[in-house]
């Protein structure tokens, strides 16, 4: 059976702001609908055309099970198209982008959306272990006075509210602590780290000032007033060395590197990408900006460098495609960190670890910082977990449309010791 | 047998069920055949012991009973024709509230006026949580009271205040507010309504149900005095006086709570025979036929069919543009805002959702009632997102210039199949249609301010406006729970033409100078919502100025105001919207009449008495004449357009019905010789239309004598 080449047709995303900012009165589905509703718009696309929506926050809230279908309800797709959530910890968007072109691919769909949002404002809290056991004995009891009386045995400790844990329940270590033990190992400097801050702000500094970053970004009208948000506001276009190497690291106090500065912020934030097959495209006059040449995923041990995970899944990638780096013409990796971007590069790079971790006999290669996250990244941009991954292949995609290259990839590292690499084609 | 409204069905417990159901038609409605046909039936069910008790329930499918058929109250012509007519309801509905068998009424849709009345007689309600299922008594609306033992049996019900609203008001009541006040029993699903009701009564008939019901205290001396008081005061408030039902209302009201059911009654019945023969229910009548006949008239053939409309482009998010999109979304279009800069569309669309919170967020599940419409909404600030619009509404600022180039911009992005509509206020469709490349998909859709409450649509069409062009809108301005009149092009087309005179009529008084709350007070005492000065002062002064600079140039010396205007826009007088105008604004509250405006018009301070019914009579006669002319030039298809709109969009007194309905009231040779008499005094402006003079001779009238 002949697969369908899929075609990313258009992308966007909504500006990505501070945690308990601008879209505090939002929910990640508000985001998701927000974006989803003007990638549509600016595509001009009826949205009787689509055939399946595949979307997905990392952090997912209780009261909405499936995100995708809540999306795709609103947007005026035709409400027999399916909607489908997917959930890959920061990898989400990527592998809302490979399980629908997959779909794409096979026919199943002609048309369809894919992408991620998160709500770092709306983060579902949780109670104390003793006081959530409680309250679930409290709701099962008939009377009011039953489960008054059944509250009433909850001590006052317990109702303090709990940590919102994001440490990996495997290693119980944070994804921060994880970096501190990565550069260690690596031997990557906070001078280092810093200094790739520093790259990141100035280079989406550049992406602003060409155009280019705006030109992805969809205007939310945010409630309650709906006042006009129309710009990502961690970003610092003009960095300050001094000020990035003023900060504390917040992991480690005593022998830490890793920094807020250094690290991509809690955000909050949606995006999405348009695909369709080629023959769909055509029929309906668009012009494809790349295609999805190919998707893998990859895990790695959790206590051997959680976070190398482009490397892993990028290994794999090339394997299955012969593909090199040096094919590359972009490349977009997430940064998580500053240093797990650095720790990833000198993985790239090394013989040792491409023999003994990736079972190749070369390393990937050294990168070329010249094709390497040309308009900054989660670092400076900030990083709304599930929405990273549609952000990546959607500023790829139109880069790739504007230098005319032939290969570009994306490639994400996710917690859990995972990794996801997507890598683009234009062609004819 | 087969053309009975009502049928009898007697299940094996005894229970008999009444089911009406009026053939042929989508609504139940109240026909004398009717209550002749439950008059028979009660006589069985009283005589009959093998049927031991009584469910009322609705054949249609969303409709249980919408009120009386209103053709009826036609053949009332006196007050005791009306009083009679109301004793003999309380006659027979009472043998339904007074039956020592059970009666239970069963409630899927509309439960109106005198549906609601029969319901109210009931022993138990149990209705359906189908979103048509509502409670109301509308009577007030057309001018009378509920005269079928309604007034009596509500106040004792729910809780009187409530009560006083209902009646007073019309509003509509719905069942989770029914169930909390006692007005229903039960609320259940309509799949199970008629077995729910048949064994609530089969229970009650066996002494095994015991209805549960709150209790309103009813009160009693000084507090009934109060309240009624207070109610009074509103009535004198919101009607200025001119609407003689609210009064009747309380009147009876009082004779129930202070002397008993039966002096309740009695008054109820007096009541609505006064009312039913009163000129002011006649003319809310007229116009209730009117904007229903103006509702079902596309003006096009029937054979063409509205297009398929899913999403709307709504040009400009001011006050109108975003009003037009909250009332789109709210009919379930999508719809694409777009404006110069996302600061005007993000005003354009808190304004939407405070339209929308507005009407929903008090409901039940409210909020997701306001999630869903605001969802369909969005904007901006190039034209993405208008290649599959299937119509553009455009409301941007009244410059020719400005709206030739817009039309153009989106007349290249728009599809082929898509609609052009403007929403001017005044300036010809055909001129604005100049820079259209598609004249038939080209139409004026006249919004009125605020858009989301105002009730009328004009539409304009020139003479290459294509009927699917008419008949789509006329479809789109229905789905937005407006009445549409379509008429031809023109300046000013109906309306601001008649505005215009009938504002231009006010300055004429200023410059005789008479006081600015005179020529106000002269038109709200007879009917008119909002005198002539107060309106130039919400519409703008210098709009006002404006337009009646374009209408003497148009229209000739007939239509030229006097120059005094120029003087108070000159001064910076612009109205509300400045905060100075003819009255005192504070914080964009209207205070009193600013006097230092007299030093600028012709008089200055020393302004003279008026006689308010002559000014009154000015207004009335330059509103007929105008609109005569509007007709006579074909602007208006017909006189029922004329009274639709005038009423709903320009405020001519709903009790006169209109200016055609009234000039055939007053009678048009009468009409005539008035005129003339104005125009011998006040010029030229009240020269008679020669339609009017020619139905005169002819002895004819705008609508047939009844």
């Amino acid at each position: 059976m002949s697969l369908n080449r899929v075609a990313i047709i258009a992308g966007c995303r909504t500006p990505f702001v501070k945690a308990s900012g601008s879209f505090s009165e939002m929910t990640a589905l508000d985001l998701g609908k927000a974006c989803v509703r003007e990638l549509i718009n600016r595509a001009d696309l009826n949205p009787k055309e689509i055939d399946e929506i595949v979307y997905g926050t990392a952090i997912n809230k209780p009261s909405v099970a499936n995100i995708a279908r809540e999306v795709g309800l609103t947007i005026g797709m035709p409400h027999s198209a399916p909607g489908h959530s997917v959930q890959m910890a920061c990898a989400t968007g990527a592998r809302a982008i490979a399980s629908a072109a997959a779909s794409v691919a096979l026919g199943n769909s002609q048309v369809a959306i894919a992408g991620g949002a998160e709500s770092l404002s709306d983060v579902p809290m949780t109670v104390s272990e003793p006081f959530r056991r409680i309250l679930m004995d409290a709701g099962s009891k008939k009377t009011q006075e039953e489960k008054m009386y059944t509250i009433m045995q909850v001590k006052l400790q317990d109702i303090m509210p709990a940590n919102i844990s994001i440490s990996e329940p495997y290693t119980g270590l944070t994804m921060g602590e994880h970096c501190e033990i990565l550069a260690r190992e690596w031997g990557v400097s906070r001078q280092d780290q810093d200094e790739y801050a520093y790259r990141s702000h100035l280079f989406a500094g550049r992406g602003y000032e060409a155009g280019h970053i705006p030109a992805e970004i969809a205007t939310v009208y945010a409630p309650k007033d709906y006042k006009p948000i129309t710009e990502d506001d961690i970003v610092r276009k003009v960095p300050d060395r001094a000020k990035i190497a003023s900060l504390k690291p917040a992991f480690d106090k005593e022998f830490g590197t890793v920094t807020p500065a250094n690290s991509s912020p809690l955000t909050d934030g949606a995006s999405a990408v348009l695909l369709m097959t080629e023959e769909k495209a055509k029929a309906l006059g668009y012009k494809p900006l790349a295609y999805i040449k190919h998707c893998s995923f990859a895990g790695l041990d959790p206590d051997r460098g959680l976070l190398l995970g482009p490397a892993f899944a990028t290994a794999k990638a090339f394997s299955q495609t012969k593909l090199t780096l040096a094919d590359m013409d972009l490349i977009e990796m997430h940064e998580a960190f500053a240093g797990q971007i650095l720790c990833n590069l000198k993985a790239f790079a090394c013989k040792k670890f491409a023999e003994e971790r990736l079972g190749r006999s070369e390393p990937l290669g050294e990168m070329n910082m010249e094709k390497f996250n040309v308009y900054g990244g989660s670092v400076s941009l900030g990083h709304p977990f599930g929405a990273t991954g549609a952000r990546l292949v959607t500023t790829l995609a139109y880069e790739m449309n504007r230098r005319d290259s032939q290969l570009g990839m994306v490639t994400i590292c996710a917690g859990g010791a995972l990794g996801a690499t997507i890598i683009l084609e234009r062609g004819n | 047998m087969e053309n009975n409204i009502l049928t009898l069905e007697v299940n094996k417990d005894g229970v008999g069920t009444i089911i009406i159901d009026l053939p042929g038609e989508k609504l139940n409605v109240l026909k004398r055949q009717a209550l002749e046909e439950l008059e028979q039936i009660l006589t069985k069910f009283e005589s009959d012991s093998n049927i031991r008790a009584l469910v009322l329930i609705s054949g249609k499918e969303d409709n249980f009973l919408a009120g009386a058929d209103i053709t009826m109250f036609a053949d009332l012509k006196t007050a005791e024709d009306g009083y009679q007519g109301s004793r003999a309801a309380h006659k027979l509905f009472s043998r339904l509230f007074d039956s020592p068998k059970p009666v239970v009424c069963a409630i899927n849709g509309a439960c109106l006026g005198g549906g609601l009345e029969i319901a109210l007689n009931c022993h138990y309600r149990i209705a359906t949580d189908h979103p048509k299922t509502t409670f109301a008594l509308p009577e007030v609306k057309l001018g009378l009271l509920p005269g079928a033992t309604g007034l009596n049996r509500l106040i004792r019900l729910i809780p009187l205040e409530m009560a006083l609203q209902s009646i007073l008001e019309g509003k509509n009541i719905f069942p989770p507010r029914a169930k909390f006040v006692g007005l229903i029993d039960e609320i259940a699903p309509a799949a199970f309504l008629r077995r729910a009701a048949e064994d609530r009564a089969l229970k009650l008939a066996n002494k095994t149900l015991k209805i549960t019901r709150p209790t309103w205290p009813i009160p009693q001396g000084e507090a009934l005095t109060t309240l009624l008081k207070g109610a009074k005061t509103m009535i004198d408030k919101h009607t200025k006086g001119v609407y003689p039902a609210p009064y009747k209302i309380l009147h009876a009201i009082e004779e129930s709570l202070t002397k008993g059911l039966e002096a309740g009654l009695e008054a109820e019945a007096r009541g609505f025979g006064e009312l039913v023969v009163s000129s002011e229910a006649h003319s809310l009548i007229h116009l209730f036929f009117a904007s229903t006949e103006s509702k079902k008239d596309t003006s096009v053939a029937p054979s063409v069919k509205p297009m398929k409309v899913q999403k709307i482009g709504v040009l400009g998010a001011g006050l109108m543009g975003a009003g037009v999109a909250a009332v789109s979304t709210d009919a379930g279009y999508a719809v694409r805002m777009k404006d110069r800069d996302h600061s005007s569309i993000g005003k354009g669309v808190a304004y939407v959702a405070e339209i929308i919170n507005e009407k929903y967020a008090k409901r039940r599940n409210g909020n997701i009632d306001v999630f869903k419409r605001m969802d369909r909404v969005s904007g901006t600030t190039d034209y993405t997102g208008f290649k599959d619009v299937d119509i553009v509404i455009e409301a941007v600022f009244e410059d020719v210039p400005l709206k030739h180039k817009i039309i153009k911009e989106v007349e290249a992005i728009m599809p082929e199949h898509a609609i052009f509509a403007s929403n001017t206020s005044a300036i010809p469709i055909t001129l604005l249609a100049q820079a259209s490349k598609r004249p038939e998909k080209f139409i004026g859709m006249h919004f009125f301010s605020p858009v989301h409450k105002m009730p009328l649509v004009e539409i304009i069409v020139t003479e290459k406006t294509s009927p699917e062009t008419i008949a789509t809108t006329v479809e789109i301005s229905k789905r937005y729970g407006k009445t549409p009149i379509v008429v031809n092009d023109g300046f000013g087309f109906y309306t601001s033409r008649v505005i215009g005179r009938y504002v231009m009529e006010a300055y004429c008084g200023l410059d005789e100078g008479y006081k600015i709350e005179d020529l106000d007070q002269a038109a709200t005492r007879v009917g008119f919502p909002v005198g002539p000065v107060v309106l130039s002062d919400e519409v703008g002064i210098d709009v006002a100025e404006k337009a009646g600079k374009v209408i003497a140039q148009v229209f000739g010396s007939r239509m030229k105001g006097p120059d005094l205007v120029s003087k108070v826009v000159a001064d910076g007088r612009f109205g509300r919207k400045n905060g100075r105008g003819f009255y005192l604004y504070n914080d964009g509250k209207k205070g009193g009449v600013d006097h230092s405006i007299y030093s600028l018009i012709p008089h200055g301070h020393d302004r003279k008495p008026a006689d308010l019914a002559e000014i009154a009579e000015r207004y009335l006669y330059a509103f007929v004449n105008e609109s005569a002319l509007c007709l006579q030039e074909n602007i208006l298809r017909n006189p029922r357009d004329g009274d639709v709109g005038g009423v709903m969009g320009i405020g001519f007194p709903p009790i006169l019905g209109g200016p055609f309905y009234y000039a055939d009231k007053v009678g048009l040779d009468k009409v005539v010789k008035n005129l003339h008499k104005l125009a011998e005094k006040y010029g030229e402006r009240f020269q008679p239309a020669q339609i009017l003079i020619d139905m005169a001779t002819a002895e004819k009238t705008f609508f047939p004598k009844k």
